[in-house]
């Protein structure tokens, strides 16, 4: 008996032993690891935000303030991703740039950041300077920034503030600081009149190019944003023409008899322009150095080759062609060679434009008599259509790529062309506000 | 010859050896003698005899209370042990000493914490002794025993009636009356009434578990993680309160009553914060967490359209047992995809959707405040990514 309780009693220890290795680990949730939860459900609303009217450093300066921070209120708000706050809900106004912030009483209003700016007016300069808050954490997002220049460019200055709160908040840089070159129309549907012009991003500031005396279509901006390259029929044919914004002088790019050239859009890095070069019947796609004037053939089919982009690393470029039968957007490399067909959904695809991000291809798509603009990933898929409407083409990428401007058509005689935004998510689709009639946007880099 | 001689006589000397060892009950002696076993048995002997006594008592014990009524027998005990039973029955009869009754509970609940069980135990412990050698116990209670003076009452007749009913009273007191008396205290808890009605739920074994994890954490993790919030000041003032043992007993009773608001049985709570607190209750439940996450997806902004959206951020946060998040507390752990002002992006709406939540106020059950007081939050925003 008593061997068996010594035999028992060592068996027991042999299995107890490692049991109280492993207890405590079980006794002890106290010490346990965090609480892990997932969360895969936000919601997608705007941000709100509070916008005191920057401080005024003198009388002289009241009506800038005013005028920036109502710019800088439209171009956030304007993104959909923003809302702001109206200053009747504040708790205490701000009354010092330099003043602490009482967190607790834009916390009470739901101000998830702040932004505090104040202005100078000296002579025919203008100083703006600002600092942005995140609300809940108490503590600035960032250091603050001034900018400085002629009072005649506020707007820029403006925007240029709101590029900031727009990229320390997102994560991404902002687009609010660009030019957007397009066609201005006017007239009557049987009488057009189009004219070359820039405008902000936002449709302020219109400048005209041309003076309408011949039709130009297709504007698109060089990546450095001083020149712009378009079509215009001054020689009775359409041909591509290269014009310097700052002399708005312009010159022919190809001189080639008997044939048509349009369709132009930059490479990347400025230097070269690829175009549709339509002869005899044949229109293939054809590239030419800016420098020496040298054209390549890109592509040589039976079909229309035209409307092609450069790939944002320039690499590959993107092209419609009726090769299949009908329009069908393609992608092969730079420099030429094989192409492959990348939509396949029904109806027909053109005007392709590669993302600044490089990430998505914007496109037009007609499909029973209505008209889309939809983007899809490089490779075909994932195809998402953003708009729809009796007449939308023609898209053209925010320079951050997440913005895509476009032209919208209503039927009638009476009508006009507008320019239309929508972010990529398919959310916030406004028009863009311009005098009269406004088509072929074409988005410009993010000025210096 | 000699090698085979010495080399049986040494293989019989250790075969004698082995079978002395095994029937001579000397590894039969070193197996029964875990401490454990022997030491309790033995101990029980003398002790247990009064605490048998008290477990038979014990069945009544739960309606201390009533017996609480009976300070009548206390006076009979005046000279020595009564006393200490007289205090805390006093407090209860009148309003007055009320004030000193606490600190006699805080020696009781040490007392106590042997007694893992909820306030039957305590008293227990307090009878058994009492009749025989009482003296010790009345040691315990010397303190209010000045208080007691003043209750000249009665000659009631048995003593040990008095010590059974001291026993729960002083229990009953710290918890009942004092929780709600100290308003202060308990506003300054703010969970203290939120809590209250949820307890509910728990199963009964595992509430007073609760109690004593929430009690003794309360005010363990308050002074330690939360010297910038604002509940840091409550908190400290029931640390400062603490001299006054009166209000800091009162506090502790209402923090344990707050905590264990689950249990709902107010005898717990002083044996709670007696406890040392290692349970963590029961395990937390999908209902318990869903306040949270209900919370938090109506603060966390997401962008879809955003290189954020694609990525995978962890959080880590501390909360006080308010439900508040210490600010200073939130700090990623880990984030997957997206470049690095993707991840920055992604990990600072995490935050303003952590604190903002905080602002609104978290859905967590008081006494599982061990369990939640710590939360790795993933924040995962692929679901609702543009494709």
């Amino acid at each position: 008996m008593t061997i068996v309780r010594s035999l028992a009693f060592a068996l027991g220890l042999a299995l107890a032993g490692p049991a109280a290795v492993f207890t405590p680990a079980f006794l002890s949730p106290a010490q346990a690891a965090p609480l892990r939860l997932q969360l895969t459900q936000g919601v997608i609303e705007p941000m709100p935000y509070a916008l005191p009217t920057f401080i005024a450093d003198g009388p002289a300066a009241q009506q800038v303030a005013s005028s920036i921070t109502q710019v800088v209120a439209s171009d956030l708000s304007g993104t959909g991703l923003f809302r702001q706050i109206p200053a009747s809900a504040f708790i205490a106004p701000v009354t010092s740039f330099d003043a602490p912030i009482r967190f607790a009483d834009w916390k009470t209003i739901n101000a998830q950041a702040l932004i505090t700016g104040a202005v100078s007016v000296q002579g025919d300069k203008v100083v703006v300077k600002f600092r942005l808050y995140d609300v809940f954490s108490g503590a600035p997002l960032g250091d603050g920034l001034q900018f400085a220049g002629p009072v005649a460019i506020w707007r820029r200055m403006a925007h240029k503030v709101a590029d900031a709160v727009y990229s320390r908040i997102t994560g991404e840089s902002g687009y609010f600081d660009s030019r957007v070159a397009y066609i201005s129309v006017s007239g009557p549907k049987g009488a057009r009149v189009r004219r070359l012009a820039v405008m902000d991003y936002d449709g302020a500031n219109p400048s005209y190019l041309t003076n309408g005396g011949s039709i130009v279509l297709a504007p698109h901006f060089s990546p450095d944003g001083k020149s712009i390259i378009y079509v215009s029929y001054e020689s009775g044919f359409p041909h591509v023409y290269l014009m310097d914004v700052a002399t708005r002088q312009q010159r022919r790019l190809d001189d080639q008899p008997g044939t048509m050239t349009f369709a132009p859009r930059f490479s990347p890095n400025g230097q070269t322009v690829i175009y549709s070069l339509e002869q005899a019947g044949n229109t293939d796609l054809f590239t030419m150095n800016l420098a020496t004037g040298q054209s390549t053939r890109l592509t040589n089919d039976p079909s229309i080759d035209t409307a092609p982009s450069y790939s944002s690393d320039g690499s590959k470029i993107v092209f419609e062609s009726d090769r299949s039968g009908q329009q069908q957007i393609y992608v092969m490399p730079a420099s030429g060679g094989t192409a492959t067909r990348i939509s396949f959904g029904p109806g027909k695809y053109a005007t392709p434009v590669w993302s600044p991000r490089g990430d998505l291809i914007a496109f037009t798509k007609q499909d029973q008599g209505r008209f889309y603009i939809g983007v899809m990933k490089p490779d075909g898929s994932d195809e998402r259509l953003l708009t729809a409407s009796f007449l939308d083409e023609g898209p053209t990428w925010a320079p951050n790529g997440r913005v895509i401007m476009f032209t919208r058509e209503a039927p009638g005689e009476a009508s006009l062309p507008q320019i239309y935004s929508v972010d990529i998510s398919g959310r916030n689709l406004k028009e863009v506000s311009t005098q009269g009639g406004a088509s072929d946007p074409s988005w410009g880099p993010l000025l210096p | 010859m000699r090698m085979r001689t010495g080399t049986i006589v040494s293989g019989i000397g250790h075969l004698a050896l082995i079978l002395w060892l095994l029937f001579g009950g000397l590894l039969a002696e070193r197996n029964d003698a875990p401490p454990i076993q022997v030491s309790d048995v033995s101990l029980v002997s003398s002790a247990q005899l009064a605490q048998m006594s008290a477990a038979a008592s014990a069945p009544p014990s739960s309606k201390p209370q009533t017996q609480v009524s009976l300070p009548k027998a206390a006076p009979k005990v005046e000279p020595a042990p009564s006393p200490s039973t007289k205090k805390a029955e006093a407090p209860a009869a009148s309003p007055k000493p009320a004030p000193p009754p606490p600190p006699p509970p805080a020696a009781a609940t040490p007392s106590a914490e042997t007694n893992p069980a909820p306030p039957p135990k305590a008293s227990d412990r307090v009878a058994p002794t009492p009749s025989p050698a009482p003296k010790p116990d009345v040691k315990v209670a010397e303190t209010p025993q000045q208080e007691l003076a003043p209750s000249p009452d009665a000659l009631p007749q048995k003593p040990q009636k008095p010590k059974e009913a001291a026993a729960p009273k002083e229990a009953s007191t710290q918890i009942v009356p004092e929780a709600p008396k100290n308003a202060t205290a308990q506003t300054n808890l703010s969970t203290a009434p939120r809590v209250s009605p949820r307890p509910m739920e728990r199963p009964p074994e595992l509430q007073p578990v609760q109690a004593a994890t929430a009690n003794t954490s309360a005010p363990t993790a308050k002074p330690d993680k939360q010297p910038k919030a604002d509940a840091t000041a409550e908190n400290k003032k029931a640390q400062t309160n603490q001299p006054s043992k009166s209000t800091a007993s009162a506090v502790d009773a209402a923090l344990a009553a707050a905590m264990a608001s689950t249990s709902g049985d107010q005898n717990n709570a002083p044996t709670a914060n007696a406890g040392n607190g290692l349970s963590a209750g029961p395990p937390m439940t999908s209902a318990d967490s869903s306040g949270l996450l209900a919370m938090l997806g109506r603060t966390w902004i997401v962008d879809p359209g955003s290189p954020s959206a694609g990525v995978t951020v962890t959080v880590a946060f501390s909360l006080l047992p308010t439900g508040k998040v210490i600010p200073d507390s939130v700090k990623l752990v880990s984030a997957t995809g997206g470049n690095e002002a993707a991840q920055r992006t992604a990990y600072e709406a995490a935050r303003r959707a952590i604190l903002h939540g905080s602002d609104l106020g978290f859905q967590l059950p008081p006494a599982k405040y061990q369990q939640w007081k710590e939360i790795e939050m993933v924040f995962d925003p692929n679901g609702m990514r543009l494709q």
